[in-house]
């Protein structure tokens, strides 16, 4: 039975390592070739670009913007894939800091657009600080991104549940078709075909989500507003 | 003997009769005779009064005193035998007068000197003789009365008499015969005159006299009486001299006392048929003999209890069942089993149970608290493990009172411990307040250890099968989350490939229609550029369709059918050496036997070897590539080796990570995907791939595969094993 030694891992593969080795070898591989594709378009433009007729000339510039696009997608997925592979360990965060850290950031939009940003009394809770930033800034950058008719209303709560935080954001936004309501956090995909976006942050969220053992799910309702709801563990 | 002195009292009205008398008597010259005349009863009376008398002649008719009466009214006045002076007319009273105590009797008118005489000397001497026997016989009643046993004696004289009747009847079987029941037995001990009682039977029968025995001595009998005379008559029959019977009976007081009976018939003495009965008082080692059964009896129910508690079943019917048998060994009335949570000094049930002798419930217990029944012991107590005894009459109010409300008397608490749970107590009720016998307390502590068990057993039972289930849950749980996983790979890969071949598709389009309509256009960098940017978009391209591959391989369902290893091998040798046709190949290949798969998997299998051989062979200046076979059991390892860079075994378990690479992408193209896939496969069909490598020497890759469909591992099959972390 010696040859006999088939086990599950090996078999199925280690769903998490899979999932890793994917992430990790799409990320790096295919960063590589297009890396060289990226630059050497450029090199292209330059040297030869305006030796181009109209037509080679949207060619090449439909090429640069795809490459871009890919890169960004690529991008996506190096976030992705270190959302797991982070080395950073949990500590103690104060999402009130978090959230007026990202005010700051979010400034320019928020005046720009006269936003109303309401945030209770948030509590402490124990993650990576980096992605506590990042899942913020995501979700309130989607904020941004659906706005409807009206100034965006922006309100950030929190419920206690157990040893776990409910938190809370919702907007008067253009809300989400309720089909879409399991897509929005997969990858890549879009609400929108047309939107120069690239449909990574919600994945992205969820990851860390995923990370923290948490939930995060959505409510909406279309031309009114969404709720994004999560749960992160408390301290 | 002497009779010179004999006086003798003649009691006569009829003077002439006197007359005679004493002339008839004159004609004795043997003795000297004094006679004493009495007309009267008055002067007999008189006469006895004033000396005392050999012998008394009586007539029973006289003035002042007739019959029976006259004889009566002497009788007690001397000790002196009385012989009845009859006419013909009395002779039946004398008679009867005679069986009444007289000595003897003469008839008027028939006597001579010589009947006299013998008269005279006979009755004197029978009364002497009397006189002996009843001493002796009341020296006998004196030794009745004072000895430690319980004696009655009887006069069976009847019985006797009855029997011997029935034999002359030519009965032979006395007890068909005689057909006692309880009325007949009656009559039967009516043959059997009691005579005297002493004291210590009196006591056994709980009586105060002899009078207040003669009382109630019809109260004391069982049913089991009609037995006892039946065979005491049989032992008469049968001529026996000794009969013995264990008679239990209730005395005077009700308190049932176990008796041995010795019946010793001593025949006719003085005058009757003497029985004398000695009743032996056994109670004491009857309860012994009913504790030592009582005790085997409970140890017993012990036993079984125990075992019943070993059965299958819930916990709680078991020692319900087994309890409930303890406690009606132990004749208990009512029992009890709580488990208990120890608070400080006090306690709260967890789990009780009850069990009544009637079937009753038990709701003081069941719904009272056992602090307030202040029953329990402490919590020191219940850790010696001995049971506690709690009487009615030294308990406190409130205890008396709800054992009167249980008709308890007393009740004993006998405790256990469970193991990892905490403590437990058994209590048993029982009605009557005799004494508890030890086995009690040891019969129930041995029961309340043994329910303590197997509630711990029960637990301990119970938590393995919620382990075990949790365990299978979680199993089924990994294997669903392992599925979900592989699904959720698959979509998010198929899904990833899919948008990221959308803007390489754009990219790959473009600058193709650039290169094709627009490469006059560009000199000879631009044109280098896009060679670039092409072959970059290329490698994506093949990229990812290698992870789309390889994410899919891992679920993909399995054909089975004959594979012929020679054919295969031979075909992808040449199809790939075709590949590189300004190489040239030495290929060995040896006769390889069939397996069993996927043969369009396997192809790829044996592609991606062969394929991997002659890459790493590139770099050399002559190519060897030998491929071989050799039968393990029921796999065939296939072993593919060639003379190429090789690997150091030190990165050996990189190797199968996909997209791992050993060797950069300018060294050697590929992905890095390829044998990921291999080992994925050949896994798949229950095999395994064994590299070996020397840096710059070569690598070898085993690899087995079946010769039998029914060693390829179903795929839902062996998702469970492994999965217990």
């Amino acid at each position: 039975m010696g040859y006999q030694t088939p086990t599950t891992k090996k078999i199925l593969g280690d769903p998490d390592g899979d999932y890793e080795q994917f992430l990790y070898a799409v990320s790096h591989d295919l960063q590589e070739p297009l890396r060289m594709v990226n630059s050497f378009l450029k090199l292209l433009d330059g040297k030869a670009g305006d030796k181009l007729d109209a037509d080679a000339r949207k060619y090449l510039d439909f090429s640069i913007e795809n490459a871009s696009r890919m890169k960004g997608m690529i991008y996506s997925l190096v976030e992705l894939s270190r959302i797991n592979r982070s080395s950073e360990v949990a500590s103690e965060i104060d999402l009130n800091e978090v959230i007026q850290d990202l005010l700051g950031m979010f400034h320019t939009n928020i005046k720009s657009s006269n936003a109303i940003v309401n945030s209770a009394q948030l509590p402490r809770v124990n993650m990576i600080a980096s992605q506590a930033i990042d899942l913020f800034k995501i979700l309130i950058q989607n904020t941004f991104d659906n706005i409807g008719p009206d100034p965006l209303e922006l309100s950030i709560s929190s419920k206690k549940k157990k040893d776990r935080v409910e938190i809370t954001l919702t907007d008067n936004g253009v809300g989400i078709k309720p089909v879409y309501l399991d897509k929005v956090f997969e990858m890549f995909k879009r609400t929108d075909a047309k939107s120069q976006k690239l449909g990574a942050g919600l994945a992205i969220a969820r990851e860390i989500i995923k990370k923290c053992e948490g939930t995060i799910w959505i409510e909406s309702e279309l031309g009114k507003g969404t709720s994004v709801i999560f749960t992160l563990p408390l301290v | 003997m002497s009779y010179l002195k004999t006086r003798i009292l003649v009691v006569e009205d009829n003077l002439q009769d006197f007359i005679i008398f004493k002339e008839v008597l004159g004609q004795i010259r043997d003795f000297f005779i004094q006679i004493v005349h009495a007309e009267s009863m008055e002067m007999a009376v008189e006469k006895l009064a004033e000396g005392t008398f050999d012998i008394i002649f009586l007539d029973l008719f006289l003035p002042d005193s007739f019959g029976k009466e006259t004889f009566q009214s002497v009788r007690p006045l001397t000790v002196a035998p009385i012989v009845i002076l009859s006419g013909l007319s009395d002779k039946n009273i004398a008679l009867d007068i005679v069986k009444q105590g007289a000595q003897d009797y003469i008839v008027k008118g028939e006597f001579d000197a010589n009947l006299l005489d013998k008269t005279i000397v006979y009755s004197i001497e029978r009364k002497k003789y009397q006189e002996t026997l009843e001493a002796s016989e009341r020296r006998n009643r004196t030794l009745i009365q004072s000895v430690g046993t319980a004696i009655g004696e009887y006069d069976y004289t009847e019985l006797h008499n009855y029997l011997e009747e029935k034999r002359q009847e030519g009965v032979t079987d006395i007890l068909k015969e005689m057909d006692l029941d309880m009325g007949k037995t009656a009559l039967l001990r009516g043959k059997l005159k009691l005579m005297t009682l002493n004291p210590e039977a009196l006591k056994i029968y709980g009586c105060s006299s002899y009078e207040d025995f003669e009382a109630n001595r019809l109260t004391f009998y069982t049913f089991q009486v009609v037995d006892y005379l039946s065979q005491a008559t049989l032992a008469l029959w049968n001529r026996e001299k000794d009969f013995v019977y264990e008679l239990p009976f209730q005395n005077k007081q009700g308190v049932l006392i176990h008796t041995l009976k010795k019946w010793r018939f001593l025949g006719n003495q003085d005058g009757f048929y003497r029985l004398i009965i000695s009743t032996q008082d056994i109670s004491q080692i009857k309860a012994k003999e009913e504790e030592v059964y009582l005790q085997s009896q409970a140890m017993e129910s012990v036993a079984v209890a125990s075992s019943l508690l070993l059965q299958d079943g819930p916990v709680e019917e078991r020692i319900l069942r087994s309890f409930g048998m303890v406690a009606s060994a132990f004749r208990a009335s009512k029992a009890a089993v709580y488990l208990l949570d120890i608070l400080e000094d006090d306690f709260n049930f967890s789990l009780d149970m009850y069990w009544d002798a009637e079937g009753e419930v038990f709701p003081g217990l069941k719904n009272g608290s056992i602090a307030q029944w202040n029953l329990l012991p402490s919590v020191k107590e219940l850790q010696t493990g001995r049971p506690s005894l709690f009487s009615k009459e030294n308990s406190p109010k409130e205890l008396q009172k709800l054992l009167s409300f249980h008709k308890l008397e007393q009740v004993i608490a006998a405790p256990f411990v469970v193991k990892g749970v905490g403590n437990g107590v058994v209590i048993v009720g029982v009605a009557d307040s005799l004494p508890l016998h030890n086995y009690v307390y040891s019969g129930l502590m041995t029961l309340a250890g043994n329910i303590g068990s197997a509630i711990a057993t029960s637990n301990a039972q119970k938590e393995l099968k919620m382990i075990n289930e949790d365990l299978e849950l979680r199993v089924d749980q990994r294997t669903q989350k392992m599925r979900d996983a592989m699904r959720e790979l698959e979509s998010f890969s198929y899904s990833v490939s899919h948008d990221l071949r959308a803007p390489l598709r754009a990219i790959s389009g473009f600058t193709e229609v650039l290169n094709s309509e627009y490469n006059e256009k560009l000199d000879d960098e631009g044109k280098r550029y896009l060679g670039i940017i092409r072959k970059g978009a290329s490698e994506m391209s093949q990229l990812i369709d290698d992870l789309l591959h390889f994410s899919r391989t891992g679920r993909k369902r399995l054909s089975s059918e004959e594979v012929e290893m020679d054919k295969l091998v031979n075909q992808v040798v040449n199809d790939l050496s075709a590949q590189v046709p300004d190489r040239v190949l030495e290929v060995e290949i040896e006769r390889l036997p069939s397996c069993y798969g996927d043969s369009n998997m396997i192809r790829q299998v044996v592609v991606n070897f062969v394929w991997n051989a002659i890459k790493f062979t590139s770099k050399k200046d002559s190519t060897l590539i030998k491929i071989s076979a050799e039968s393990k059991g029921d796999f065939i390892a296939y072993t593919i080796e060639d003379n190429g860079v090789g690997f150091n075994m030190a990165y050996v378990d990189k190797i199968f990570g996909v997209f791992q690479r050993l060797h950069s992408q300018e060294e050697f193209e590929g992905t890095g995907v390829g044998l990921a896939i291999v080992q994925r496969i050949v896994i798949r069909h229950g095999g395994v791939v064994i590299p070996f490598g020397e840096e710059n020497k070569g690598a070898k890759f085993t690899f087995t595969l079946p010769t039998n469909p029914s060693l390829i591992p179903e795929l839902e099959e062996i998702i469970p094993d492994n999965l217990i972390r």
